[in-house]
């Protein structure tokens, strides 16, 4: 009976020592997922980590992502659009309750989408040793630049140059220090795909209209540093200039008769906002303008309303006005024929000509003559929405924004605080015709609402209404408005050293009362 | 591992042919029956004090060994008083064995099936009787257990029938899962329902789009008839031998089995009408604005909220809504056996309409278990099939979407929801189609109920087939060795169809479709060799040693879902019909789990008992980590003291007992191969792309098992021959390297969550069990029952990288609730916002200035704690003749839940407590100014600024702390029911009967969910219901 004992034991032992786990690596291997390894085929490795970033510049889908990160922040605060929805009993970011369950969107589509696609991008290209994949990381930073600029446009300053790096990826760059990063990365970009034009490599991975063309793709990346060149026209006038020259002189040529469009597959994220959920409708600001102007890219851009009452007017909803039920403005204009489709619309040609009349009034070089570059503008706008009649349009010397008038509610009445007229006056102070151009440019830019919104905070134009109102607890002033986005609250909870840090890089306190670096708040010339 | 699996095996029957040579001297031969009845006893243990040499009784009593004359035979059955005999000069020695009245019924199975006598056990167990569980009979087994075991909490979900039941033993102690395994005739049992039962945290408490749907669970596909007892092992000691499984407790269930020589078929049936108690009170005062208003064609109103007028004769329709529900089951075992084979056969039948409208049930359960000998009893074989299908139509959820109560509660006071009732869907012209008729679609949760019933119905079907051998060679007298395998396989469906016409936000213009396939499988294999023994007279001795096998494959799921892309053609609801493919996605966790364990348990002389044990689990899951495998000791002494030193004559028996046991849990299966998969609608990330996993390890860090280490300590007393019986427990755990899942730390891969091990519960109670059999006489009986139990949990700490030592399981987002565990503070806190007040209590408010004023609240803050400090269960049964009248009380004192549903209700002036307010001091609420002026805002105002989703729901607080009538029955057997019965019962049973006492606008007894979040508050969940019934019992 002991020997049984001493056998047991000595297989039981044995069969703790021998126990094959071998498989157990496999076991523990979702079956679904994919590895890296066989990522590489196709060059999948490189071409697959696009189409994350070609889908959440903006966010494409779910549609209430895009309306996080785009929707309920810039959609709002430009003047665009609001919601007629009454949302958290409308204590939430349109009455500037900044709601920070909503505004860390904008980020978490960055960093899990954007940012470490692009150092994939990069790492692969540097696994793989071929000399020509390099372009692909010059074309996975200008989709970055476009992503992150607007990112930082939102909070300011935004973890950027260190972002490579395990170890100092948690560390933010003032906004000042990520401006300097994009400029440089454009340059990088646009000056080392000028060898690259035959290639056709990344046509397969091209969801844009561009399709593969790296010409286009040089003069898209252009533009955008023209934009960019433009936001710090007032904080660095001489960056701004260097800039800015460069791109009006750079061999990639301007984007001012083509537009960025991205071939989603989805149904514009607005069109489910507006169309199935009934959580959007035209803003305030673009009632008085568009039919003070009697604008015809109302009709791309909104439908009548359908509320019998209105008698099939465009109607608006200001935003920031006390709402009880959605019902009450539900039927007001919805978003037009702008959103069919699947695609989603990154950069005009219009804004580019809008950024020359601009940089014209600047003096900057080879800019061109400001009244030029303005109808230039207004054209390809009316023939980008296919909307005839722009000579008469720009010949108009009387129109101007309507006031506005609250279908339900008197004490929401404003009037428009401004008479700028549509026919460029060439004889106007700078500032007047910054008004006309950045006019423009707002109607010009729908429904980008983030753009909108920082052009807005950048020069004051349009003139957007102040809401009415205001459950900031003082943090936001109603006259100066919203400023920017707080930082966000996923951050605070892991990465809080940091973000004090980050505070430190603001005007002021962490608050979207506090302006942005390129947001001077002193006067545009 | 296999490999080796099969050379034990190899080695065993090697074993056998060793010959155990015993010098002869002389043969003695004997029959051993049972005092009384006569009847032979099988199985008794004969043995030769001071010697090894042994035998034991077969079928018909008969036992034969060699002893000579003057040795002493030592003979002992389970449940018996031992017999001691000298051997004389007759060589035929037969033995009349005595029911031991103090051991009687006293054993019980512990871990691994091992049947032990409860005075040895060094830990807390508590068994709960077939006849006691049956008494008022529940469709899922697991709830009959509320009220009858200490420290033992159940919580039921809201789903109503078929629903699944959240069972926590002595306290939440980890962030993964709180579940008890369950263990049925010694075999680990699967679980894993589909869908909220062991979900990760972080569940939307608001619903999911298609609502917050309860997935069912196994236990409820038990046919409560098929069980003989249950078996709570509550401490870690006790259920140390199951490693890793059983690092929450067991629960084991003994089913029926067919006995030698004996025909039985029993038949029971039960009817039962079930009715919705504690329904939010709702006002009948104040009408919509919309009352008298236009009603457009698709039954819109002008107002959905009920601000408006003072009216009278307004009603409310929610009494209409809900109906009487029934449950009726039919349930025939048969069981017959010879020496040789034994049969159990049994089928249960239970069809059921919940107290909601189209929501039904129809589960059938098949049950055959064969047990048979061969070899002189030396070969035991026990083979059981287990088969169930379970069919549930509109199983209600709860959350905002697509849940009917919602519109139900918040339908426009003065607004005759019987209109809609009989109209939900109207012609719509310009689609050709019929749409939904709706009073609004406000806030996206005020649909129409009737239309959610009849155009969002669902149907869920679970099956399971249980198989399971069983084979035990009795090698020697001493050695016996066990093999047991079991395949565990259930299938789910979930279907649910969606027309168009509903809310847009969920459900696109042609409609849509989801339908889910999930297959749960679990194969277990084990071989068990136990070696028992008296090493003389004063010790016993008992050795086990086993190894086992068990792969897990849960949630293998295909689901296809048409999302927000709809389908080509309204209202065709087959996955052709799908527009776009981006819903449609595979998932599995798999796992294995290998392990060897031992045991040992010395006795010595009936006074202490010494139980070690050990075991190792190698686990699939620990791949990339510094651990291959885990070791869970545990020992545990006891001593009964009433064999030890002398007592009052009082003290019938009494003992006291102390372990210590280190139990752990593996981790997430893939969490530590972390790999890209396709993004889909369902899953997050960018459709259609490689996306990065959502989670992984910290940089640097890796994982570990989670482990608890417990220690218990217990005293058993019973007092004048067994008529007063205390337990009393005390313990306390700690549960380290908690796996959590928290914010990412900044990286460079995209990672939003990190897995890490983190964070310490700590659990501490007292258990106190009273039995008490105050009246004994011929013809009345009174026994009673008290369970106690108080628990304190902690949280010791979290993941250091967390601020504030915060763990958020369910973030706020734009919503008013958030659940967290906190540093300092107990399991779960429920996180919301507060009324910040001045010191005499009143609201302070800031003015903007253009008299508008704003309710200043706190920040978010723990609001509350829903586990209660203690509970109590008091069980009384008179058995008067032929009458027997139970009662169950059952009690949870402590802990505060908290309701949106009355939030919401308050936000959209549908609540009784907005009329009050309007009723009071001219409908205006006393407030003051951040500058501490007196002021004014109207009840409208008010309760708009803290209701609703997004409100300050620290308002919504409410004592947990409710007594109910818990049980009821009333029974009368027939003295003489005839020839052709054996016997005849009938029954009067109720239960959930009322609440003696009660504060929360809810049934705090139900929850949101029985996963792991979503604790303690009602979210529009299905009222609980009251049953009231009819039970006949008849053997034939």
């Amino acid at each position: 009976m002991k020997n049984i004992f001493k056998y047991l034991l000595t297989s039981l032992t044995l069969l703790s020592l021998a126990s094959c786990t071998d498989d157990f690596e496999k076991i523990n291997t979702n079956p679904y997922g994919i590895s890296e390894e066989s990522l590489t085929q196709m060059n999948n490795n490189v071409g697959n980590e696009f189409g994350p970033m070609f889908l959440n510049v903006f966010n494409v889908t779910p549609a209430w992502n895009y309306q996080l990160q785009q929707g309920l922040i810039g959609d709002v605060y430009s003047g665009y659009m609001t919601p007629p929805t009454p949302f958290a009993g409308n204590v939430n970011n349109m009455t500037y309750a900044l709601v920070d369950g909503w505004n860390g969107f904008p980020w978490s589509d960055a960093y899990g989408y954007v940012m470490p696609q692009a150092l994939n991008v990069k790492n692969a290209v540097e696994l793989g040793g071929d000399p020509n994949g390099i372009k692909f990381v010059y074309l996975a930073n200008i989709i970055k630049v476009t992503a992150m600029h607007r990112v930082s446009d939102i909070y300011g300053p935004i973890r950027y140059t260190k972002f490579n790096d395990f170890s100092t990826t948690g560390e933010y760059d003032s906004q000042e220090v990520a401006y300097t990063a994009f400029f440089e990365e454009l340059k990088t970009a646009i000056d080392g795909l000028e060898a690259f034009e035959e290639d056709v490599q990344f046509v397969p991975f091209d969801m844009s209209s561009l399709a593969g063309d790296i010409a286009k793709w040089r003069q898209f990346a252009n533009s955008l540093r023209l934009r960019l060149a433009m936001r710090v026209s007032k904080i660095n006038p001489t960056l701004a200039k260097t800039q800015g020259e460069l791109a009006l002189a750079s061999n990639a040529g301007l984007m001012t008769s083509s537009n960025m469009v991205i071939n989603t597959g989805f149904p514009h994220p607005i069109s489910v906002i507006s169309g199935s959920w009934g959580d959007i409708r035209m803003g305030a600001v673009m009632e008085s303008i568009l039919t003070g102007y009697n604008d015809d890219r109302i009709k791309a851009y909104f439908n009548p309303s359908a509320d019998a009452s209105l008698a099939g007017d465009y109607k608006g909803i200001r935003m920031g006005i006390a709402i009880d039920a959605k019902v009450q403005y539900l039927d007001h204009s919805s978003i037009g024929s702008v959103i069919d489709g699947e695609t989603l619309t990154w950069m005009t040609a219009a804004e580019v000509n809008f950024l020359k009349a601009e940089a014209s009034l600047r003096g900057w070089a080879g800019a061109g003559i400001a009244k030029d570059n303005y109808e230039a503008g207004v054209a390809a706008s009316f023939a980008q929405h296919s909307v005839s009649g722009v000579e008469a349009y720009l010949a108009d010397t009387t129109s101007t924004p309507a006031n506005f008038v609250d279908a339900l509610n008197a004490v929401n009445d404003i009037a428009y605080p401004s008479t700028v007229k549509k026919a460029y006056n060439s004889s106007g102070t700078n500032e007047e015709q910054l008004e006309q151009i950045i006019t423009q440019k707002w109607i010009a830019m729908f429904p980008d609402g983030q753009e909108a919104w920082s052009e807005f905070r950048r020069t004051g134009y349009p003139r957007i209404y102040p809401v009415v109102v205001n459950n900031s607890g003082g943090k936001i002033s109603t006259t100066t408005q919203i400023r920017r986005i707080n930082f966000v609250e996923n951050e605070i909870n892991t990465n809080a050293a940091n973000v004090l840090t980050a505070v430190g890089y603001l005007n002021g306190p962490d608050t979207g009362g506090t302006r942005l670096w390129w947001d001077t708040g002193l006067s545009n010339f | 591992m296999k490999q080796n699996l099969r050379t034990l095996f190899l080695f065993s029957f090697l074993l056998l042919t060793a010959q155990i040579i015993v010098a002869q001297q002389k043969e003695i031969k004997g029959t051993v029956t049972s005092k009384g009845s006569g009847i032979p006893i099988p199985g008794v243990n004969v043995s030769v004090s001071g010697t090894t040499i042994g035998a034991q009784t077969d079928f018909d009593g008969n036992y034969n060994l060699t002893a000579k004359v003057g040795d002493v035979l030592n003979f002992s059955y389970l449940g018996m008083t031992s017999v001691k005999i000298t051997v004389g000069s007759s060589n035929i020695i037969n033995v009349v064995m005595e029911e031991d009245a103090e051991q009687l019924n006293e054993v019980v199975v512990t871990a691994l099936g091992i049947k032990k006598e409860r005075k040895t056990l060094t830990y807390s167990a508590q068994d709960v009787k077939g006849e006691d569980l049956a008494r008022v009979k529940q469709t899922n087994p697991i709830n009959s257990l509320s009220g009858k075991s200490a420290g033992l909490t159940i919580t039921r979900s809201s789903s109503g029938v078929g629903g699944a039941t959240k069972v926590v033993l002595r306290g939440n102690s980890s962030t993964s899962n709180n579940d008890p395994l369950y263990v049925i005739d010694g075999v680990p049992m699967l679980n894993s329902g589909n869908g909220q039962n062991g979900e990760t945290p972080g569940t939307n408490v608001f619903g999911s789009q298609t609502g917050n749907r309860d997935g069912g669970d196994i236990t409820s596909l038990i046919n409560p008839d098929d069980v003989e007892s249950m078996t709570v092992l509550k401490g870690a000691s006790a259920a140390a031998l199951y490693g890793s499984q059983g690092a929450n407790g067991v629960i084991l269930i003994t089913t029926k089995s067919g006995k030698n020589g004996v025909v039985k078929v029993n038949f029971n049936s039960t009817l039962t009408l079930d009715n919705v108690m504690s329904l939010p009170e709702l006002q009948t005062e104040y009408q919509s604005p919309s009352v008298g208003g236009a009603i457009a064609e698709n039954g819109r109103v002008t107002d959905p909220k009920s601000w408006g007028v003072k009216a009278s004769g307004l009603s409310n329709t929610v009494d209409d809504f809900f109906k009487t529900g029934t449950t009726a089951t039919q349930a025939i075992s048969l069981s017959a056996g010879n020496k040789v084979a034994q049969t159990y056969f049994s089928f249960a039948n239970t069809s059921a309409t919940g107290v909601m409208p189209e929501n039904r049930l129809n589960r059938n359960v098949l049950n055959l278990r064969e047990t048979a000998s061969f070899l002189n009893d030396k070969i035991q074989v026990s083979a059981n099939i287990s088969l169930s299908d379970q069919r549930i139509w509109n199983r209600p959820g709860n959350g905002l979407y697509s849940n009917p109560l919602t519109g139900l509660y918040l339908n426009p006071v003065g607004i005759d929801l019987n209109t809609y009732k009989d109209k939900f869907e109207y012609f719509n012209t310009a689609t050709n189609m019929m749409d939904q008729y709706a009073t609004s679609f406000d806030e996206n949760i005020q649909q129409n109920p009737y239309w959610l019933i009849n155009r969002n119905q669902s149907k869920d079907i679970a099956q399971r087939v249980l198989a399971s051998v069983s084979v035990k060679y009795q090698i020697t007298d001493d050695f016996s060795l066990q093999s047991r395998g079991s395949f565990d396989k259930s299938f789910f469906t979930y279907d649910k169809k969606l027309y168009a016409g509903s809310d847009l936000t969920f459900v696109p213009e042609t409609g849509r479709y989801i339908l889910e396939k999930t297959e749960n499988t679990q194969q277990y294999l084990d071989l068990i060799a136990n070696y028992n023994k008296n090493l003389s007279e004063d010790f016993d001795f008992n050795l086990t040693l086993g190894t086992s096998l068990t792969k897990y494959s849960i949630g293998d799921q295909i689901l296809m879902d048409s999302g927000p892309e709809g389908l080509r053609f309204p209202n065709v609801f087959t996955i052709a019909n799908f527009e776009s493919s981006n819903g449609i996605a595979q998932t599995v966790s798999n796992r294995e789990v290998q392990s060897v364990f031992g045991a040992v348990n010395i006795g010595y002389k009936g006074m202490f008992y010494l139980d070690i044990t050990g075991r190792t689990d190698w686990s699939s899951t620990l791949v990339n980590t510094n651990s291959s495998s885990f070791f869970y000791p545990s020992v545990g002494l006891t001593n009964v003291l009433s064999e030890t030193i002398e007592l009052p004559e009082a003290v019938s028996f009494a003992k006291v007992r102390m372990s210590y046991a280190e139990v752990g849990k593996d981790i997430p299966a893939f969490a530590t191969v972390p790999l890209r998969t396709i993004g889909t609608t369902n899953s997050g990330g960018t459709i259609g792309s490689a996306n990065q996993a959502t989670f992984a390890p910290r940089d640097g860090e890796t994982l570990e098992p989670e482990k608890q280490k417990s220690f218990e300590i217990g005293t058993e007393w019973r007092f004048l021959g067994n008529r007063l019986g205390i337990d009393l427990t005390y313990y306390s755990s700690n549960t380290e390297n908690q796996i959590f899942f928290i914010a990412a730390q900044p990286n460079i891969e995209g990672y939003t969550q990190n897995i890490v091990n983190a964070g310490e519960i700590s659990n501490k109670g007292i258990e106190l069990v009273l039995n008490g059999k105050p009246i004994v006489n011929d013809n009345f009986k009174w026994d009673m029952a008290l369970n106690f139990a108080s628990n304190e949990n902690k949280v010791v700490s979290v993941h250091p990288s967390l601020e504030n030592g915060e763990a958020i399981l369910t973030a706020p987002g734009v919503n008013g609730y958030g659940y967290s565990l906190v540093e300092g503070e107990d399991f779960g806190s429920i996180r919301g916002r507060s009324i910040l007040r001045n010191e005499n209590g009143l609201p302070i408010v800031s003015d903007d200035g253009s008299g508008s004023l704003t309710i200043e609240a706190t920040g978010f803050e723990t609001i509350s704690h829903a586990q209660p400090d203690f509970t109590l269960g008091l069980s009384n049964t008179f058995d008067y003749k032929n009458f027997s009248l139970n009662f169950l009380i059952d009690g949870k004192f402590g802990g505060d839940v908290v309701s949106i549903t009355e939030a919401i209700n308050d936000f959209y002036g549908v609540s009784q407590a907005s009329a009050d307010a309007r009723n009071t001091n001219g409908g205006m609420i006393e407030v003051i100014t951040t500058t501490g002026t007196s002021a004014q805002m109207t009840a409208k105002d008010y309760y708009t600024k803290i209701g609703g989703r997004a409100g300050l729901l620290g308002e919504y607080v409410y004592d947990a702390t409710n007594i109910s009538l818990r049980e009821l029955s009333l029974g009368y057997t027939f003295p003489n029911p005839g020839e052709f019965f054996e016997s005849v019962k009938l029954s009067l049973i109720a239960n959930n009967l009322f609440f003696i006492y009660k504060d929360a606008p809810f049934d705090p007894n139900i929850a949101s969910s029985t996963g792991i979040g979503l604790q303690g508050v009602d979210i529009y969940g299905q009222p609980s219901t009251r049953s009231v019934g009819l039970n006949i019992n008849v053997n034939f």
